[in-house]
């Protein structure tokens, strides 16, 4: 049985709601993969809803009762073998060598681009390793080696003139192994990085350190998180050492290696009980690189990455400059890094009633320009913007060049902020239907309408085109705009399909309103926080999980700020399944 | 067996980039190799995507009545070289869930159907699918003929693009792509970097590479030895990539008579290839401006690398599948209104030879046919024995698509170069009944390389055998 991208009762809500069954079932996608010998089945999708769902109501069909996820033993998931991504790998280099910045970020420059799954860089399906890659591993590990042992204070625990070489070496590799690894080194690990000393060594003893780093970076337990796990009481069930669990929160939370604080604990035997994690976990957000892992999840998570990439007309949008670029993707980071550390609700997400500009991004949207320096929290026109949705640069990177697509705008809304996976169109849709043109005697809203005249295309686009129409008020760039060419911008809309978000709206600010109040919103949130923190899609065998911390979630009083700490104490994170659970 | 490499640590660095008028070579002897051309074929691949229009491809004849189509027109000075394959279709793309262009792109060069799974989005109704489901033939000819060199096979991309199936074309087994170089400078470097250099120093990195190796190998083995499914495929995969490493540490650069080290490519990597959900690129026409700079430098990469005898084997995609690559230099007639003037965008417009967006292709088509015959000008230029390089080559220009409009699957653009050392009956279009599987083109590539296949790929697409009419 295969996860829906979304719990059978909402589905079967929204086909009623709609009456677009047969059309709706082929249109939405799945997410995830086929797991296979759950062991007794998972609690059947009754119990997801019980949990978190309010005010769904319909279809409790299924086999577990609310009751049957606090009864059982923790249900992990899967738990692939996770290689680190570039921004790992890179990340986790500069932690170990602070001072070799440059040189590790024009390495890893040069390294091929993760390939991305349901938005996110870090999914350990996707990531493979092909022969130009395992060479850039190489290279890699070669150059910042070379560069490393050029300052050997620096990179020394000892003074090898004092200590003699060989005692030096053998605790640099000691130490450095066992940050590297995130583990301490087995006693044959431990000869073997000596032994590449000593292979070095009649080159100089520089040589021979940097032949034991190079050796270290290349290795899979470098390269790779392999986990073993202990038993538990449940012998289906691993769980993580405490060296694993420093590894898993630390990639997790800083999108990169333990520093020693974790690896001492877990020498110490702690981070196995909920509460130790869970003050690790604290620790961790609480430090400056917990900033930068969030921007890296909402920014994957929010496709806003692309938006460098994005080029408009430059006939109709002579304002579209690498300046306004620039401060559109510092309004959007300055908004959820504020959204999410400070305001924290969930509502506030798409309600707040600010957003961040500079002067020449006020000058770029026509406001007054703040009176500080920089990016400042500046109120906006309620009527017009409020929360993340009316942030320019989503606006445009969900555009063309030269006219606005309430398709993307719309799928954003749908894969992204409601978790409805949609199919990609048919390929030879072409042939069937022309693509709605720029065409001046035809508003946007008039142009589309073919795809709720045809048939073939309604079947998808009603889950699309009547929330994307709802933000033409905004032009291809994120201006505010009252004509769309000659014509004056309705901006009504429709959401449908949905467990608590349907009916009609008027204009973006009214959609975030909706939105902010939609359980199947909120749980998308952690649902998406769940894929950043394992790299993988939910699976059946996660719905106790998933429904745990849907209900946590709700108990916070949705505070977007503590998803990060229930996931870490989550079963799915603190467990492996002794069988893989059908990898 | 190695090759005696001291008397050949000889390289020349070739002062001007354009010039590939070659060093001197009274100072050397003539390779053993070269001297004997039949045991030292070459093959390339080029691949252009988004299918073809038909009418203006279509040729006809062999020897003095050959007649090239419209598309083909830029490479008329190579008329006697070439061979036109029509009529045939990739079967294996007709099978399983994608959409057109992943289906074909996969089918095309493995010659089999799309492993299951749900890796790629399919179009409405399916289930999507995974990688293609075996070895390419550039990966497969490659692992017979490339052991002496110092790459088995050199495969390079015009754009750089995260892998996926329309950005690769590779497959060195079952699902595992091959990632191509798309920054010139970084593929120079490993492809040149040791040219030139002290053989003590090489000998010295080449003896710390293998300590390094030797002990990264066997915890690769052990990690290995304690996981299972996909895990454990994964780290084989892997495994496999560095014991290739392993294996080539000896084989050391510049070792043919012809060899010449070309100018350092002052570019680096093309803007990324950024696509939305459903595989389709964000178009990005700004970024489109170097490409035909970029085609020159990739092809004096290829050329000085096959000279060299890095490799045996080459791919080039000069646009991934699906490209949204703005032609802008090539001033294309007006195509409708609202319509963005690039590739995949007007393919998928009326493709009747007379409209805009059909004269749009077959222009786009005549520009890529441009840029191989430069391949090909490039070659015969280059004496290697009595003859040039382009004595033993053979390229295969293949395409995902027949029809660009239609985004069949049928009647695809192939098209064949050069003899492979006398092996190839050049100068005609073949004649092959409508239909034919294309898995027979691909047995007569591994037969034209030296290769006694009698099937390639799915061996149901393979009744029949080689291509009838195209053994010289």
């Amino acid at each position: 049985m295969k996860l829906q991208s979304q719990p059978a009762t909402q589905r079967r809500s929204m086909l009623s709601a709609v009456g677009l069954a047969i059309a709706l079932a082929s249109c939405q996608g799945q997410i995830g993969e086929a797991v296979n010998g759950a062991p007794g089945g998972p609690p059947g999708p009754g119990s997801t809803g019980a949990g978190t769902t309010t005010g769904t109501g319909a279809g409790t069909g299924g086999t577990g009762g609310p009751g049957t996820c606090a009864a059982a033993a923790p249900a992990p998931g899967r738990s692939p073998l996770r290689r680190l991504n570039r921004a790992e790998y890179r990340n986790t280099l500069r932690d170990l060598f602070p001072t070799l910045t440059k040189v590790i970020d024009a390495a890893v420059a040069t390294f091929p681009l993760d390939e991305e799954k349901l938005g996110f860089t870090n999914n350990a399906d996707a990531l493979t390793v092909t022969g130009f890659l395992a060479e850039q591993y190489m290279s890699s590990a070669e150059t910042v080696a070379a560069e490393a042992v050029k300052d050997l204070t620096t990179l020394l625990p000892c003074n090898h003139t004092t200590v003699g070489d060989d005692a030096c070496a053998k605790q640099f590799v000691d130490a450095f192994g066992t940050r590297a690894l995130r583990r301490p080194l087995t006693s044959d690990e431990s000869t073997r990085y000596f032994a590449m000393y000593t292979n070095g060594k009649p080159d100089g003893f520089e040589q021979g350190v940097s032949l034991a780093i190079t050796a270290i970076l290349e290795s899979p337990n470098f390269l790779y998180r392999p986990e073993t796990g202990v038993p538990t009481a449940n012998a289906s069930v691993l769980a993580l050492t405490p060296y694993e669990m420093a590894t898993r929160l630390s990639y997790f939370l800083w999108g990169s290696t333990p520093d020693t604080t974790p690896l001492d604990a877990a020498k110490a035997g702690k981070l196995v009980t909920p509460d130790d994690i869970t003050a690790q976990a604290r620790r961790m957000i609480a430090d400056s690189k917990a900033r930068q892992a969030a921007a890296t999840f909402h920014s994957e998570w929010l496709s806003v990455g692309i938006l460098g990439d994005k080029t408009k007309d430059k006939t109709l949008f002579p304002d579209w400059t690498v300046t306004a670029v620039s401060d559109l993707f510092q309004e959007i980071s300055s908004f959820v890094d504020y959204a999410f550390w400070t305001e924290g609700r969930s509502e506030k997400f798409f309600t707040a009633p600010y957003t961040f500009v500079d002067a020449s991004l006020a000058t770029f949207y026509g406001m007054t320009p703040p009176s500080g320096a920089g990016f400042v929290k500046t109120n906006v026109d309620v009527s017009q913007r409020s929360g993340i949705l009316t942030q320019g640069a989503l606006m445009a990177i969900f555009s063309y060049e030269n006219q606005t697509s309430p398709i993307h705008r719309g799928k954003f809304v749908r894969e992204r902020l409601l978790c409805q996976q949609l199919e990609s169109p048919p390929a030879d849709i072409a042939a069937k239907v022309k693509p709605p043109m720029v065409d001046p005697s035809l508003s946007t809203r008039d142009r589309f309408a073919a795809h709720s005249a045809e048939p073939v295309c309604a079947s998808c686009h009603h889950m699309m085109d009547p929330i994307g129409l709802g933000f033409e008020n905004f032009d291809p760039i994120g201006r505010w705009r009252t004509k769309d060419g000659k014509f004056d911008v309705i901006a009504t809309g429709t959401v449908n399909g949905t467990t608590d978000a349907d009916g009609q709206f008027n204009g973006a600010v009214e959609l975030g309103a909706r939105l902010a109040q939609s359980n199947q919103v909120r749980e998308c949130i952690v649902t998406q926080w769940f894929r950043f923190a394992n790299a993988r899609a939910e699976t059946d065998l996660d719905q106790c999980t998933m429904a745990a911390l849907k209900k946590s979630f709700a108990d916070s009083t949705h505070d977007m700020r503590e998803i990060p700490v229930l996931i870490a104490t989550s079963d799915a994170f603190r467990f492996r399944a002794a069988d893989g659970g059908g990898q | 067996m190695r090759r005696n490499l001291s008397r050949r640590m000889f390289l020349r660095s070739a002062t001007t980039g354009a010039a590939l008028a070659l060093p001197l070579l009274s100072d050397f002897d003539h390779d053993a190799h070269a001297a004997d051309p039949t045991t030292f074929k070459r093959l390339i691949v080029i691949f252009t995507p988004n299918g073809t229009v038909t009418q203006a491809w279509k040729s006809s004849g062999s020897g003095a009545t050959f007649q090239l189509g419209e598309t083909l027109q830029p490479l008329a000075a190579h008329k006697n070289d070439i061979v036109v394959v029509p009529n045939l279709d990739m079967t294996c793309a007709m099978q399983g869930y994608g959409d057109a262009h992943g289906l074909g792109i996969g089918c095309m060069l493995t010659g089999t159907e799309l492993l299951p799974g749900d890796q790629f989005k399919a179009g409405m109704g399916g289930p999507g699918s995974g990688w293609p489901g075996g070895i390419s033939i550039d990966q497969y000819v490659a692992s017979k003929v490339g052991a002496m060199s110092k790459f088995q096979s050199l495969n390079f991309s015009m754009k750089r693009a995260s892998g996926t199936l329309w950005t690769r074309i590779s497959y060195g087994a079952p699902g595992q792509p091959v990632t191509p170089y798309d920054d010139p400078q970084v593929a120079f470097d490993k492809i040149f970097g040791d040219i030139g250099a002290d053989p003590a120093v090489l000998a010295r990195q080449t003896a710390r590479r293998r300590s390094v190796l030797d002990g990264v190998t066997r915890e690769f083995a052990t990690l290995s030895s304690s996981l299972s499914g996909a895990d454990k495929r994964k780290v084989e995969g892997h495994l496999a990539a560095v014991r290739d490493i392993e294996s080539r540490l000896d084989v050391m650069s510049g070792t043919s008579a012809i060899c010449y080290k070309p100018v350092r490519p002052t570019i680096s990597a093309s803007q990324e290839v950024i696509r939305n959900d459903t595989g389709m690129e964000i178009m990005n026409a700004a970024a489109d401006t170097d490409v035909p700079q970029r085609q020159t430098v990739w092809r004096q990469i290829m050329v000085a690398a096959l000279a060299c005898d890095l490799t045996r084997v080459t791919s080039f995609i000069m646009a991934p599948s699906r490209s949204d690559i703005f032609m802008n230099w090539l001033n294309l007639p007006g195509v409708p209104v609202g319509t963005p003037q690039s590739h995949h965008a007007y393919s998928h417009l009326d493709n009747s030879y007379a409209s805009p967006s059909g004269q749009a292709l077959v222009k786009t088509n005549q520009w890529y046919a441009s840029q191989i015959a430069n391949i090909i000008a490039d070659l015969k230029a280059t004496k290697e024995g009595a003859g040039t390089m382009w004595d033993n080559t053979v390229l295969f220009w293949c395409n995902e698509l027949g029809e660009g409009a239609g985004h069949t699957h049928t009647n695809i653009p192939f098209l064949l170069a050069g003899s492979a050392g006398g092996y190839i009956k050049t100068g005609q279009a073949l004649n092959i009944p409508a239909a034919t599987p294309h898995n027979r083109l691909l047995i007569s590539l591994c037969n034209a390389m030296g290769l006694p296949d009698t099937t390639f790929g799915n061996p149901k697409y393979c009744t029949g055998g080689a291509l009838p009419g195209l053994k010289a």
